[in-house]
């Protein structure tokens, strides 16, 4: 068998290949030779099982945080925002928040997150963002934090890729190692990835019409690589997904996803991380948090966005992190600003700074809020403007890369900074 | 293309020194045992795609043309680049407006959606106009695409569409019509002063809420950065908020027509890129509309907003990382004329920049266009077949379905975002070949003597050659296709119709 004959690849017989005998012969996503940046690259070993599958969900259009990890605590809080606030803990009010602490609740629109935050697996952080910029463009702001070095614009592979790229696959052999769920195209966080592909909804991706599967090989065998790679990972999954039955997937303990993109993405990712495919990691976008105007974070458009992401990573949670797998997935909440501490005269927000996220799984030291308040004060804000970002996304995300990726090599995921640990997890 | 190295020694550490873990972030130009001791150049991913992507041999250069400034190679298109030679093609489809469209013009009757005024728009109901009249217009436009002779302006317009991006409204269409098409060829300043005067446009991006009381910084922040000097004037916060100030007023009124509402605005001192408005009194009609206007007459004249577009246009035409040369040739030519957009597309479409330029990978509304004018598959709107929604449903099915990019940035033109989707396309074309047939019945795409004028293989792979790549096509898929008609049973007409799909889901029909 030749691996990278697409038609013969991605069924059992891979996993009977040694690890050495498959990457000898899977030259594919290998090209042309060492980067001269990349010199002592350590290939991660963790035990196959042992290291955690990564799943990023991107909130497009920088989330408020202020709305998401509301600081109640905070008298400025109330100040700044007389009509888009959530209501506090202990007040009487419709949609009154959730308490995570004395300081800081949820809105009741994320409630589907209290379980998995009081089982001690989801973190929540605050005033969190990116250090090395101050740009407050979407477009920048998203770039700079996928591709993991702000400011930077000769970087252009994403963090995540630059993880698959110097770990060993799980499973050697997987067609498949990560997968982005959205739309049409490879975001930056996973461009430049072995075995990615774009996947819209697993459940019908398929070749339709094949009348001669040699002509497609041959053709693709000597095409640009990017468009080679793709078209036989491509070959290779649908081969795997026909064993796999999407649709009548029962999630475990009654976990129900919702029907929205972000519901039956995680659900499919499920499916897949119980068929052990050799999924690696995954990304998901959810769409709908540049709240210009008419915010409505209690009751209305930003509410919803909040409750399908909580419903959706509150199933997931149900779902993976009760079970066998619960060990080995690490789910990461990021936007890339969050936005003014005051509300704009459109009972909405602007663009900001510091923002909030979650990171949540069984081997993360979560329930609590991680953070370094700095303060809502018109003095302790940004430009008189904005929360302070205290804690740089790229220290998250090492120490998840180093602590629960099994990968050391941070300096090439990381190009140029030099992670702090904030002790998140649990190992 | 790199060799393979066969050389592998044993060890997993061995392997990683000579063949590299990175296919695609970046490459050393020459393996070797020992990266110290290796000259090693980064490559970015920009130049890893003229590298690879220099395979396609295409000699020549009126064709190149063609590829680049339409959507796609037809028999007509090249016969009238032979007749009239490289310049005046060029300048025939530069002066869109004197050029003869009727099979164009005939087909949009048959799309009265397209044509609506403004107040038969509104009179609509959204939800009668959802999933209804939203799909029919997506579907002139994918017809206009396919069907008209000013390929140039469609290839325009699709890229203003992504410049000036608006997702799914009502009133798109408006300005669909009156900013992009109005002047795709024409002035940039025009086009920009018509874009903030779009109803869809201030809706979209909630500048029609701004006004003294409540500034709303989204659409100011997106002027400057996306639609005219990019970040790299060097702009601050304090001006992106100062110029919301100015815009503040700028507004529509419930007819989806511009209006300007002087009690909206914010007469108070604010400085904007070093200009100074000095606080005034309150004043009526326009007064201090003349603000943001001159704010963007200096953004427009300013060399930022010449670099950042001709830098955009020359990646949409010739590269993805165009020379210095190249940008300023450009640049100059924006300033030097003050915006004729003509005048900016001569200086990139050059027969050098086009000689150079490395193959480009489509993005799927380019490939489906282009599939539809090179097999002749026309579809009937009308008709409604299973498992065949719409044409425009195949292009939204591969995640590029017209006005369906959320965000003001527009999609991605990069090839590295679309390069992870490859086998969606192929379905895309069978859903053309194959259930196309179906619909068009009659369709001459498959009436095999047009393809197989002397019923042989090798008949039939010419007349493929000289439909689909313009006579073109490499020897290497000659010969796989050969051999794929060689190794399949079945009626001529069944070999045909395979041996097209295949040709459409090659590599090299991937490309322009």
């Amino acid at each position: 068998m030749r691996p990278s004959d697409p038609h013969t690849h991605g069924c059992d017989e891979f996993r009977t290949l040694s690890r050495r005998s498959f990457m000898r012969q899977s030259l594919p996503f290998a090209a042309l030779g060492l980067p001269s940046w990349f010199p002592h690259v350590e290939l991660a070993t963790a035990e196959n099982g042992a290291r955690d599958v990564l799943v990023t969900i991107f909130l497009r259009g920088g989330a408020d945080g202020l709305s998401m990890v509301a600081p109640f605590g905070d008298a400025s809080y109330y100040d700044g925002r007389p009509t888009i606030a959530i209501p506090r803990p202990d007040s009487r009010a419709q949609g009154r928040g959730l308490a995570l602490d004395d300081f800081f609740m949820l809105p009741a629109a994320l409630q589907a997150l209290v379980p998995a935050y009081r089982a001690g697996n989801l973190l929540a952080l605050q005033a969190v963002g990116q250090m090395a910029t101050k740009t407050r463009s979407h477009f920048e702001a998203e770039r700079y934090l996928e591709v993991g070095k702000p400011e930077d614009l000769s970087v252009d592979s994403g963090w995540v890729a630059r993880h698959l790229q110097t770990s060993a696959p799980l499973l050697p052999g997987a067609p498949l190692r990560g997968i982005a769920l959205a739309g049409g195209g490879i975001r930056y966080t996973l461009v430049g990835a072995p075995n990615t592909l774009a996947i819209p909804s697993p459940d019908n991706f398929r070749v339709n019409y094949l009348p001669d599967a040699t002509i497609i090989d041959q053709m693709y065998a000597t095409a640009w690589s990017p468009v080679r790679d793709s078209a036989r990972a491509a070959l290779a999954t649908a081969e795997l997904f026909k064993r796999l039955a999407f649709s009548t997937y029962k999630p475990d303990n009654g976990a129900v996803y919702p029907t929205t993109d972000l519901g039956r993405g995680l659900r499919s990712i499920a499916a897949l991380l119980k068929a052990e495919v050799g999924l690696e990691a995954a990304l998901l976008d959810a769409w709908g948090w540049d709240t210009h105007a008419n915010q409505e974070p209690v009751e209305g458009a930003m509410a919803q966005s909040m409750k399908d992401l909580g419903d959706s990573v509150g199933a997931f949670w149900t779902d993976i992190m009760q079970g066998p797998l619960r060990k080995q997935v690490t789910v990461i909440v990021m936007s890339e600003f969050g936005r003014n501490a005051r509300e704009n005269g459109t009972r909405g927000t602007d663009h900001g700074r510091g923002g909030a996220g979650f990171v949540l799984g069984a081997g993360i030291r979560g329930g609590r809020v991680l953070t370094q308040w700095p303060g809502l004060a018109r003095e302790q804000l940004e430009d008189g403007q904005d929360v302070r970002v205290t804690i740089d996304y790229r220290d998250i995300f090492a120490e998840l890369v180093k602590r629960r990726l099994g990968n050391p090599n941070l300096s090439t995921i990381f190009p140029d900074y030099t992670p702090r640990e904030y002790g998140i997890t649990l190992v | 293309m790199p060799e393979r190295s066969q050389s592998l020694t044993s060890t997993r550490r061995a392997f990683l020194r000579t063949a590299g873990l990175a296919g695609t972030g970046a490459v050393a130009l020459s393996a070797s045992a020992s990266p110290a001791a290796a000259q090693t150049r980064r490559l970015s991913y920009a130049q890893l795609t003229e590298r690879l992507g220099q395979r396609v041999e295409w000699a020549d250069v009126d064709l190149r043309l063609v590829r680049r400034i339409t959507l796609g190679l037809t028999d007509a298109e090249v016969a009238r680049v032979k007749a009239l030679g490289f310049t005046a093609y060029l300048e025939e489809q530069l002066d869109a407006a004197s050029m003869a469209d009727d099979v164009c013009d005939t087909r949009m009757a048959f799309y009265p959606e397209f044509a609506l005024s403004r107040e038969a728009l509104r009179a609509i109901p959204q939800d009668s106009f959802n999933g209804t009249y939203d799909q029919l217009i997506k579907r002139a436009i994918v017809e206009r695409a396919v069907l008209s002779r000013r390929q140039l302006k469609e290839r325009m317009t699709e890229f203003w569409s992504d410049h000036f991006n608006i997702s799914n409204r009502q009133d798109r269409l408006l300005d669909y019509r009156e900013v992009l098409q109005a002047h795709a060829l024409g002035n940039f300043r025009d086009m920009v002063a018509a874009s903030m005067r779009s109803c869809s446009m201030l809706s979209y991006l909630d500048q029609v809420w701004s006004n003294k009381w409540g500034v709303n910084e989204n659409y100011a922040r997106e002027l400057l950065e996306l639609h005219t000097c990019s970040p790299a004037l060097g702009y601050s916060q304090a001006d992106v908020h100062a110029f919301a100030r100015a815009l503040t007023g700028w507004t529509v009124d419930d007819q989806w027509r511009f209006q300007y509402r002087a009690d909206w605005h914010d007469f108070g001192q604010k400085t904007v890129l070093g200009l100074t408005f000095p606080a005034r009194a309150e004043g009526t009609g326009s007064a201090g509309m003349d603000e943001a206007t001159q704010i963007i007459d200096l953004v427009l004249s300013h060399p930022a907003t010449a670099r950042f577009l001709a830098t955009k246009l020359l990646r949409w035409f010739i590269r993805p990382d165009p020379t210095e040369k190249q940008i300023s040739s450009v640049a100059t030519a924006y300033l030097t004329t003050r915006g004729d957009i003509k005048a900016m597309l001569r200086a990139i479409l050059t027969p050098y920049n086009l000689t150079t330029a490395p193959a480009k990978l489509k993005r799927p509304f380019h490939l489906q266009v282009s599939a539809l004018r090179a097999s002749g598959v026309r579809i009937d709107p009308f008709r409604a077949v299973p498992g065949w929604e719409s044409i425009h449903g195949n292009i939204a099915g591969l995640g590029h379905g017209v006005f369906e990019w959320q965000t003001p940035d527009g999609y991605p033109d990069r090839p590295e975002f679309w390069a992870g989707n490859m086998m969606p396309r192929w379905n895309a074309m069978s859903q053309m070949i194959v259930n196309g047939q179906n619909v068009a019945g009659q369709n001459p795409v498959w009436n095999a003597s047009a393809w197989s004028t002397d019923g042989t293989p090798s008949g039939m792979v010419a007349e493929i050659n000289r439909k689909i790549f313009g006579g073109e096509m490499t020897s290497a898929l000659r010969d796989q296709l050969l051999g794929s008609i060689q190794r399949a049973s079945g009626t001529t007409a069944n070999k045909v119709q395979n041996a097209v799909y295949h040709a459409l889901c090659s590599p090299e029909f991937q490309f322009y």
